[in-house]
């Protein structure tokens, strides 16, 4: 029996939400699976992918709760915001009205989680740069105007798709060891995962888990 | 209820009959005051110590009592006439009596579980007393109906007039107490309370006066007689309405409107988390539970509903219970159900576990007692990937060869993560998941594919 995709300290919750068609599910896939997937079907209600990254030395395993962009799914997908860690908010930046329907989509994700999520903002499709609607600058000062990460990226070419997810992932480990991130919290939207018997790790406490972190 | 003030010429004190226990002889005393009647027995030697007292404390002629006999005392005869001069007295003390009431005739004849002014005389005593225990720990109070009553009828009559001042009911520490509690507990009963002819659940109960604060637990009343339930809207976070025959979840979220069909932003229980309407009559889960925006654990166990609603107005909700209920088919869950950890499904009619292929937040999972035959019908659990427990025993797959084994083998390298019938894995268990897997992958001729979770 192997342990070893267990072997990981952290859960990181993350959600991805957009308009429909900007290419969640891509991203995703791509992350997941280091795949485009050409003929993506629409997402029901909500997908979910995994995969275990690294962190400053830390094994973590990123849940990401890729939601359905469309309005009638609005409602299933808003409880998905709840314990939500991380979140990627995507636009298609060969599309103005996806990226018009950004703060509707802030407004959510602010009122629906809890001051610690990390936000991230990704211009997706920026293969198709002959067909480009939303300038690079203008969506940059919008995330920096609302205090967001940004890139642009491309599920197709996988570029910057890695990038977006690992920076997040950074970002909370950060908040974590400013201790700005309470674990304890019910919707952190971060599990601490207990040690396995076999490792080296000798408390589970998040305090001492820290001193561990920090040499 | 009684209501002596109210009643005072309506009284009526008899001791119709006698009843031998255990060798001594007790003389039921009945009390009627207006509609209200009720039994109490005394025997001989307690009439005789009331009488010490009342001669003592209250000035009652000495030689009214009919005197104590050793010898031949339960002779029929004798017991007759005994029990007539008993009735004789008491009528006698009564009126003597009735204006002061003193505290030792009241608990003699029981006026302090029946009556509206003793019965608060005592729960103000009480309230006094051990209002700051009950504040210091639980913070709840169980309440009887009949008391609740009592208070709501004090609040609207103008004050008794007994000529006891001393003994002068005072409310404030019952308000105070009732002020202050996190919780109140109401069991009704249909059945006579104590030895009286009062029935509970007809009393009418006005919530209003009370400023319930975060929990209510209403068991076994009739919703019919509880009024201004609606007023716990702005503060309660649990509420619990069991064994009342709620017939639609509406019934109590939406007590106080006439119209039930539209939901307004007036009708919202701001801030309640739990609702825990089991054993009731539910048939399904109506609009109305939209009106509880916030509500994390809904249990509706023990009911007759056959369907999982639409939940997904609901972005709160973290556990579902729905146990013992009539539901045989839930397709596509994650359409009703949004980002949900526990849910209880045991003791239904369901066949396959289909219906729960991309439920991905679900932690728990209860589909014990259901009528799930087929192994294959699971397999779609093993995807879900934060599912740690699950219970599948009471099902006719659940007795069926390698069963365990089986099902682990579903979850590939999660197995071992996998509380099954609340059971983690065996080594042999384990064992058995690998050799499965592996004959498997042989079988589809692949090669092993050693990373599950993508790049690891």
């Amino acid at each position: 029996m192997s342990t070893g995709p267990y072997n990981y300290s952290y859960i990181f919750k993350y959600i991805i939400i957009g308009d429909m068609g900007v290419g969640k599910s891509c991203l995703l896939h791509q992350f997941t699976e280091k795949k485009f997937m050409a003929d993506c079907p629409h997402t029901i209600g909500v997908e979910f992918g995994t995969r275990i990254i690294e962190v400053s030395g830390q094994k973590i395993k990123l849940q990401i709760w890729d939601t359905a962009g469309q309005e009638r799914f609005r409602a299933v997908t808003r409880s998905y915001y709840r314990g939500a860690a991380g979140a990627l908010m995507v636009y298609d930046i060969t599309r103005r009205s996806t990226y018009n329907h950004l703060s509707s989509w802030l407004t959510d994700t602010r009122n629906l989680t809890n001051p610690s999520t990390v936000i991230f903002l990704i211009g997706n499709k920026c293969d198709l740069e002959g067909q480009r609607d939303v300038t690079y600058e203008e969506a940059s000062k919008f995330a920096e105007e609302n205090g967001l990460l940004f890139v642009e990226a491309s599920a197709k070419t996988g570029d910057n798709v890695e990038e977006a997810f690992l920076e997040t992932a950074k970002k909370i480990y950060q908040s974590i060891q400013d201790g700005r991130l309470d674990l304890n919290a019910a919707e952190s939207g971060v599990q601490h995962k207990p040690s396995q018997p076999g490792r080296n790790n000798l408390s589970n406490d998040q305090q001492a888990n820290k001193d561990n972190c920090a040499c | 209820m009684a209501c002596l003030w109210s009643n005072s010429n309506e009284v009526l004190i008899q001791i119709p009959l006698t009843e031998e226990i255990d060798n001594v002889t007790f003389y039921q005393i009945s009390v009627k005051v207006g509609e209200i009647k009720w039994n109490v027995k005394h025997r001989y030697s307690e009439f005789y110590n009331l009488h010490n007292q009342l001669i003592t404390d209250h000035g009652v002629s000495k030689d009214i009592l009919p005197s104590k006999k050793v010898i031949g005392n339960k002779s029929e005869p004798f017991i007759e006439n005994r029990r007539k001069a008993l009735e004789k007295y008491v009528q006698k003390i009564f009126i003597f009596l009735r204006q002061t009431m003193p505290k030792i005739f009241v608990d003699f004849l029981d006026f302090h579980l029946y009556d509206i002014y003793f019965l608060l005389q005592d729960l103000s005593l009480l309230c006094f007393t051990k209002g700051d225990l009950i504040l210091s720990s639980s913070r709840v109070y169980s309440f009887k109906p009949i008391e609740l009553y009592a208070i709501n009828e004090f609040l609207k009559s103008p004050a008794p007039n007994f000529t006891n001042s001393s003994k002068q009911l005072d409310l404030g520490p019952i308000l105070d107490l009732c002020s202050q509690l996190d919780a109140f507990i109401i069991h009704g009963c249909y059945n006579d309370y104590l030895k009286s002819n009062i029935i509970l659940n007809k009393l009418p109960i006005d919530l209003s006066p009370f400023k319930i604060q975060k929990g209510l637990y209403l068991s076994n009343v009739s919703l019919d007689m509880v009024t201004s339930l609606g007023n716990a809207r702005e503060t309660v976070t649990t509420l619990e309405v069991v064994f009342s025959n709620v017939k639609r979840i509406s019934d109590i979220l939406q007590c106080d409107i006439l119209h039930k069909n539209t939901l307004e932003e007036s009708q919202k229980w701001k801030v309640l988390e739990t609702l825990d309407l089991s054993n009731n009559n539910l048939m399904d889960i109506d609009e109305s539970i939209n009106l509880a925006k916030n509500l994390k654990h809904l249990i509706l166990d023990n009911n007759y509903i056959s369907t999982v609603s639409d939940l997904t107005q609901l972005p709160n909700l973290e556990n579902l219970s729905i146990e013992n209920n009539l539901i045989t088919v839930c397709n596509d869950l994650h359409r009703k159900i949004g980002n949900i950890k526990t849910l209880n499904l045991s003791l239904n009619n369901i066949v396959t576990g289909k219906g729960f292929y991309k439920l991905y937040s679900l932690e728990t999972l209860n589909l014990s007692s259901n009528k799930i035959t087929n192994i294959e019908e699971l397999e779609c659990l093993g995807r879900l990937p934060c599912l740690e427990y699950l219970v599948l025993n009471g099902n006719n797959v659940s007795s069926s060869i390698d069963y365990r084994v089986k099902v682990l083998e579903f979850f590939g390298e999660r197995a071992a993560d996998i509380y099954l019938d609340n059971e983690k894995p065996s080594e042999a268990e384990l064992d058995k998941v690998s050799i499965l897997s592996a004959l498997r992958i042989v079988k589809e001729g692949k090669t092993p594919d050693l990373s599950m979770n993508g790049s690891s």
